[in-house]
């Protein structure tokens, strides 16, 4: 018996035709989908046309800037402009008023909670948990993040010579502060998030933080936003700048372009701000 | 990532653990011992009459532990949390923020729990040498709010030392004292009866207030 060519038999996919393709196009287009975003995505952090109160009392309105990728961004400011305030809305930790703040092209406020693994956080004061040892901090933080690594953590303790059993409570300033960044270059983020880094630090260790803040970030092309209120470190470690002044950004430009032969990053500052 | 909060949890509060122990392995010890002597003293009959007429239990002295316990747990494990906000470290962690702080308060609940047990166990257990089961049972269903009393006073003390607001804290304080209050109205002998699935269920609605504290806290009031 002769054999007809059916179109409808050969031409439209059956059930379990449809099913596959489905399936297929599913696993590779989401992670596909992920990564192109990720690579697309030219701003780690985003703050757009954010507003923001205590109470009655208004901090800034309609603030909006951008830190692009493998930036470190520094923003300058006298105190009680808003500085703390921008990092907790960066972190999460605060809702504005009004605007979105976008950190990896999330919204901080519908991040999801995995996510936070990409990004580090120093809080104002290298607070951390003073009960704990230097070999009982790393033991607690490493199951959290993914890319752990423990060496890079050890290396730092062993340059400031302190001892596993040592307890955070006891040791100086400035070994807490060495602690809190061995452990975000343990934790290696894509951003870090840095509040007022030098607070209560001596100028040698805020060397060794800038410098060895510096070295990290370059190695592993990391974006970092960070505040600060010695102008002198940023100087060193920056490479854009904000200055911010009550309720508005008076500047935001490469430092390079902020530093003449006749003036200095701090020049500039009060030149903008004005002396007090 | 749950094993590593507890891991915290613990490096915080063992010293705290280890005197409540002892505090209360001390406090049901000397119970027992004044009991014992009641009864080599004044006799077996005449102590069981007097604790079944009088509906004297001699166990008063156990009635505010569990909530000493539960509030200097609670003070332990959110005041270092709370000092210089470090509860933002946790909150910053990458695994869900009720999960976290809802894994920290049921260990100091199973925790809490577990050291109760530990009473109940002391109480029952030797008791049972020296008195009928019927007087061990009347002496449980007396100390079993009270018990109560000590995790709702937790959860209290919890939900106001995490409230980010002065003003609101006022407030906490207003409404959770009664509460807790509620299971210390009388100390009389097994009264409670009628009441424990109201208190269980006082319980269970305490629970979730520290979360709301927390949920208050990420919005950022201040």
């Amino acid at each position: 018996m002769q054999k007809y060519y059916n179109f409808w038999t050969y031409t439209i996919p059956k059930n379990w035709e449809i099913a596959f393709f489905t399936c297929i196009c599913a696993i590779f287009f989401v992670p596909l989908h992920s990564i192109l975003k990720y690579t697309m995505l030219t701003n780690l952090i985003e703050y757009d046309h954010v507003t923001h109160y205590y109470g009655k009392r208004l901090i800034y309105q309609d603030l909006s800037f951008s830190v692009p990728r493998g930036r470190i961004l520094g923003l300058l400011g006298k105190n009680g402009t808003g500085k703390t305030t921008t990092i907790n809305i960066l972190s999460g930790f605060i809702q504005p008023h009004a605007g979105t703040c976008r950190l990896l092209g999330y919204d901080t406020r519908t991040m999801p909670s995995k996510e936070r693994a990409r990004i580090g956080l120093l809080l104002e004061g290298h607070v951390q948990y003073p009960f704990m040892t230097i070999a009982q901090i790393e033991r607690f933080y490493a199951p959290f993040f993914p890319k752990w690594n423990k060496e890079a953590y050890y290396e730092l303790m062993r340059l400031l010579k302190v001892k596993d059993y040592q307890i955070l409570s006891q040791m100086s300033n400035g070994q807490r502060s060495q602690v809190a960044l061995g452990l975000l270059m343990a934790q290696d983020p894509e951003l870090l998030i840095l509040d007022d880094f030098s607070l209560g630090l001596d100028p040698g260790y805020r060397r060794l933080f800038v410098e060895y803040l510096r070295d990290f970030c370059k190695r592993g092309e990391k974006t970092v936003f960070l505040t600060s209120h010695i102008i002198q470190d940023l100087e060193r470690l920056v490479d854009d700048c904000i200055i911010m002044d009550y309720g508005k950004i008076l500047k935001q430009c490469p430092v390079s372009e902020l530093i003449t032969p006749e003036k200095t990053l701090e020049d500039t500052f009060i030149d903008l701000t004005g002396k007090y | 990532m749950l094993r590593a909060i507890f891991y915290k949890e613990w490096l915080k509060l063992r010293l705290f653990w280890g005197l409540a122990v002892v505090v209360h392995i001390a406090l049901i010890g000397y119970l027992l011992l004044s009991l014992r002597s009641t009864l080599l003293a004044s006799g077996v009959v005449e102590t069981w009459a007097t604790m079944i007429g009088r509906d004297i239990l001699m166990i008063n002295q156990l009635t505010y532990l569990p909530l000493i316990t539960g509030v200097c747990l609670a003070l332990c494990q959110w005041l270092p949390e709370m000092q210089a906000k470090r509860i933002r470290l946790t909150l910053h962690l990458p695994i869900d923020n009720q999960l976290s702080i809802g894994a920290m308060l049921g260990c100091s609940i199973i925790g809490l729990c577990l050291l109760f047990g530990l009473d109940a166990v002391l109480l029952a257990g030797f008791g049972q040498v020296w008195l009928p089961r019927e007087l061990v049972w009347r002496t449980f269903l007396t100390c079993l709010p009270w018990y109560l009393g000590g995790l709702i006073g937790y959860n209290i003390v919890s939900w106001w030392i995490l409230e980010p607001q002065w003003k609101i804290r006022c407030v906490d304080i207003l409404i959770g004292a009664p509460l807790v209050a509620l299971c210390f109205l009388t100390t009389q002998p097994a009264c409670y009866i009628q009441m424990f699935p109201w208190l269980i269920g006082l319980l269970l609605c305490t629970a979730c207030l520290p979360l709301y504290s927390i949920y208050r806290f990420k919005l950022g009031k201040q």
